[in-house]
């Protein structure tokens, strides 16, 4: 079973020029080998929330855990992986060499590593591409390679940080997909931070909903869709429940259009 | 250039240079041998016959001015990598570091020479100091750069990694700071020749400077051009050098792409 996660009242300031609460009174819990997304606009802080859980950032105030111990023991012992934004290979590695960065990391030489790159690649549909280099690849086969290097030490805890937000709709859902396939086959807690309402619900158990200034969890949704999922279910009623609950917790039930209509006037 | 270029156009690039210094020449020695030319402007054959009557000479100074600036330049580029990669993993000292180092550029080198005679000598260990002192600054920005360029994401992976800051710098900021290193060297590497010849000024019994300063006292013009040719000659080869290593550490594939 893996580490489950959870924020209790966790706050976080920035204190730098002028004063930034990112984070205020953060609560969630996710049970282990759980999909959690998190969802809201940008600079809501889901971002912020992450790297927290990642002991990238430290709370200012509020305790996070994972697997009831600290953020740090998890990270020190590498039970962590995290995909970001862009991929971030490093462009002098081949595609093997970067899924193979942890390892070299960790100090794990000889027998123990040799095919386990390759075992990986083969996962997130790599085959055959080992030996090239990152610029060689598309957006989406580059972060392929950085899932593939995200759960090459076996990670308990997967945090991914808009990992297709640089992609086309087309190829996103297809990593949507490959994703949830790569998920239920490692068995990980995983945490997605998006701002794409149809992808929280695509993947999750449970979305929470972010709003900003501060950040702050103004929602929790349980998803009761099957597993595994399909691209099907987003045509179907229950699918579209959850999405409009999101949207309304995101939005609120306000009715008046966004935007004034402008007079006639201002438009000539 | 494209790699689809044939080796005759390639040749054609290279050898149209060569054509105007060699029809340079000839215009300046015909115009010479007419006596057109002031005397400070020596004709190329007299050059030419500077150099072909002891070449032993010419070279000797040549060589000895080679070795200090190469040693001085090794010496600098190692001082600066490491006071840059020290600057970078203990973060406290990265200022006093770059203070140093604009302090050693800040002093005339011209007015440190003289000094550095009367401490050490005036042996070849003062112009390879100078040589290292001329070269260590370009360098030293060049690491201090490179190293902290790397994109904060690729350090936030290597923390989330809890990878030490010696693997830091090794897996990522070490290449990632390779072509500003390149840059540098490419920079510092003339410098070190420049360093040398400048001390060598200041009364050394070898070296191009030494072989310049004596062919000035004697008002020998052609030898004073002699030796400005072999000084030009000795920066544009430590250039050279400097170029090929960053052909050869940092292959043309991976140059495109930094993302």
């Amino acid at each position: 079973m893996s580490q489950s996660l959870s924020a209790r009242y966790v706050g976080k300031v920035f204190d730098g020029r002028g004063r930034v609460v990112a984070l205020r009174d953060v609560n969630m819990e996710v049970p282990g080998g759980g999909f959690a997304a998190i969802i809201g606009p940008s600079g809501c802080g889901k971002s912020t929330l992450l790297r927290i859980f990642a002991d990238l950032l430290q709370p200012t105030t509020g305790t996070v855990a994972i697997g009831g111990g600290a953020p740090q023991n998890a990270r020190r012992t590498k039970s962590i992986g995290f995909v970001f934004q862009s991929a971030t290979l490093l462009p002098w590695r081949t595609i093997r060499r970067n899924v193979e960065l942890p390892l070299d990391v960790a100090g794990e030489r000889g027998r123990s590593r040799e095919g386990r790159a390759d075992a990986l690649l083969s996962l997130v549909g790599l085959d055959g591409f080992g030996d090239s280099l990152p610029h060689q690849l598309s957006g989406g086969m580059q972060q392929r390679a950085a899932i593939a290097r995200a759960l090459i030490l076996k990670p308990e805890i997967l945090l991914l940080d808009e990992p297709f937000g640089a992609l086309d709709e087309i190829t996103r859902q297809r990593m949507n997909l490959e994703l949830l396939r790569i998920w239920g086959e490692t068995k990980t807690t995983a945490v997605l931070v998006t701002h794409s309402i149809a992808e929280a619900v695509l993947m999750a158990d449970r979305v929470f909903v972010m709003t900003p200034r501060p950040g702050t969890i103004a929602k929790a949704v349980d998803v009761p869709l099957e597993r595994p999922r399909t691209l099907q279910m987003m045509r179907t009623p229950a699918f579209f429940d959850v999405v409009n609950e999101l949207r309304d917790a995101l939005f609120g039930t306000e009715t008046e259009p966004a935007l004034e209509p402008l007079p006639l006037e201002a438009v000539s | 250039m494209s790699e689809t270029a044939s080796w005759q156009s390639r040749l054609a690039l290279s050898a149209a240079p060569l054509l105007v210094i060699a029809a340079l020449l000839l215009a300046i020695e015909i115009v010479a041998r007419g006596g057109g030319l002031p005397m400070f402007l020596p004709s190329p054959s007299a050059v030419w016959n500077a150099y072909a009557g002891r070449p032993s000479v010419f070279w000797e100074n040549l060589w000895a001015t080679t070795w200090k600036s190469m040693l001085g330049f090794a010496i600098a580029m190692g001082l600066a990598l490491v006071a840059a990669g020290l600057g970078v993993v203990a973060h406290r000292i990265r200022e006093p570091i770059y203070r140093t180092g604009v302090f050693v550029q800040a002093v005339p080198l011209i007015a440190l020479t003289p000094l550095l005679v009367v401490w050490f000598g005036n042996t070849a260990r003062t112009h390879v100091i100078i040589a290292a002192m001329s070269s260590y600054f370009p360098m030293l920005v060049a690491g201090m750069q490179g190293f902290r360029a790397a994109a904060p994401q690729r350090l936030e992976l290597m923390a989330v990694l809890s990878a030490s800051r010696w693997q830091t710098l090794l897996y990522v900021q070490i290449p990632n700071a390779l072509p500003y290193l390149f840059a540098g060297l490419k920079i510092a590497a003339p410098l070190a020749v420049l360093g040398t010849i400048t001390a060598e000024w200041t009364g050394a019994d070898r070296g191009i400077g030494a072989m310049m300063l004596y062919a000035l006292f004697s008002y020998n013009v052609p030898t004073v051009w002699l030796t400005v040719i072999g000084a030009c000659g000795l920066s544009v080869a430590f250039f050279l050098f400097a170029a090929c290593l960053e052909r050869l550490a940092i292959g043309p594939e991976t140059l495109g792409a930094t993302r």
